[in-house]
């Protein structure tokens, strides 16, 4: 079945998010440490809600990447190296991200268009 | 006819001053003007070339900025950590990930003085241009290297060239159309000369987020030295000799996370009982896990800590 790429991600998200729910411990609050993640980047009540959307983030993200050709091991990692508020800004959009590539000359190229243009008309 | 021809000309020029026109310099000139502190010339001698293959512009960067470091690797090494080969180039989150993977403190650096203060401080900088036009970019990863103010210069290696010089008027334009965006690289220990708070704790917390637990402490502790009252460096340092087993060290690093911010300290005395507990000193864990759950009697961690270490005091 081919589904478009954003109905296919909503998918994805709502799938993850059911496992994520079922993954969390029901009625049960777990005695530990408390992460520096959380400290820096959010505050108690936002805490879990920003946890949520970014372990969403990671799931899409990586499937992402792997359809651009990373290798599903590498994507994961990659994905796994980014915090929390990394991960949710390239979830935002990563075909429109800028991709370093090459010094070019696409300047160049266009100001010489542009100079034959002037002289021709 | 004639009427149309001349207005396409002058349409054309126009296109023309525009492109030439279509950022400011503002910092460049205010540094030209007056550099303050930095000193008029400066060059990081050290750093090794790699020249970049077709669209390796991002691993080519990334290798340079690692083996500056001390890390032998090479341009190859980093293809799979930062090359996507469905958008021909590498994306920014992915330079920072790999450098992180490394062991080494990627901080962002967003203007053109804090740019060249490490570079005066003797350390390369990893910078992100758009070489093409806004509309029809040219993302583009190089290394800076060194600058000379007099010859209004910035010297970077840069695709296949090495030590290139580029008018420092155009660095910022072509800087400034990819967001401003560029990268200190720095080992364990090591911070920006210039950096927020807030920026290298975030970027000593991914290192955490990584397993470079080691990095990440050299981290923690140069931050919570710069910064003695940051709650988050110490308490970072805690967290992260807690992982490593040091539990002395997990000790005092709690303890001056609390001394810094005494009123809200519940997430460093939560943490402390856990060190204290794996020290084997349980009447000073559930002192440490009641302190936690009087700093906020509403956190159900604490209060399950408190719990925790209740029932382990009692057992046999």
């Amino acid at each position: 079945m081919i589904l478009p790429r954003r109905l296919r991600s909503a998918t994805a998200t709502v799938l993850a998010a059911a496992m994520f729910l079922a993954a969390m411990p029901v009625g049960h609050v777990r005695a530990e440490m408390v992460g520096t993640d959380r400290i820096i980047e959010h505050r108690n009540l936002e805490a879990r809600r920003a946890e949520i959307s970014a372990f969403l983030a990671r799931q899409d993200v990586r499937e992402r990447l792997a359809a651009l050709g990373v290798a599903p091991d590498e994507a994961q990692i990659r994905v796994d190296s980014l915090t929390d508020a990394e991960v949710l800004q390239l979830a935002q959009d990563i075909e429109d991200l800028p991709a370093g590539q090459d010094q070019g000359y696409t300047l160049v190229v266009i100001l010489l268009l542009v100079i034959i243009l002037v002289l021709l008309i | 006819m004639i009427r149309w021809a001349t207005a396409a000309r002058f349409a054309a020029m126009g296109l023309v001053l525009g492109l030439a026109a279509c950022a400011g310099t503002g910092q460049t000139t205010q540094l030209l003007r007056d550099p303050g502190p930095l000193p008029r010339r400066a060059m990081v001698d050290d750093v090794p070339f790699f020249a970049q293959e077709r669209f390796y512009c991002g691993p080519a960067a990334t290798a340079m900025a690692l083996a500056w470091t001390g890390l032998p690797v090479t341009q190859d090494d980093l293809v799979p950590q930062v090359y996507t080969p469905g958008r021909e180039g590498t994306l920014q989150p992915d330079v920072i990930a790999a450098l992180r993977r490394n062991g080494r403190l990627a901080v962002q650096i967003e203007s053109l003085p804090d740019l060249l203060a490490e570079l005066a401080a003797g350390r390369p900088a990893l910078v992100f241009q758009n070489l093409g036009l806004s509309w029809v970019p040219q993302w583009h990863f190089a290394i800076a290297i060194g600058y000379d103010l007099h010859a209004r210069e910035l010297i970077l290696h840069s695709g296949t060239n090495e030590n290139y010089r580029q008018d420092l008027g155009t660095f910022e334009r072509t800087w400034e159309r990819g967001g401003y965006w560029a990268l200190a690289v720095l080992k364990a220990g090591q911070l920006p000369v210039r950096a927020d708070e807030i920026a290298v704790l975030r970027a000593a917390a991914g290192l955490e987020r990584v397993g470079q637990h080691e990095a990440a402490a050299g981290a923690y502790q140069a931050i919570g030295q710069r910064w003695p009252n940051s709650f988050a460096a110490h308490f970072g340092l805690g967290n992260t000799r807690y992982t490593l087993d040091d539990m002395e060290g997990a000790e005092a690093a709690f303890r001056r996370a609390i001394a810094a911010q005494p009123d809200a300290a519940g997430p460093a005395w939560n943490n402390l009982a856990y060190v204290l507990a794996a020290l084997d000193r349980p009447e000073e864990a559930v002192y440490a896990a009641r302190q936690a759950v009087a700093s906020d009697p509403d956190e159900a961690n604490y209060r399950a800590t408190l719990a925790e270490l209740e029932g382990r005091r009692t057992a046999p």
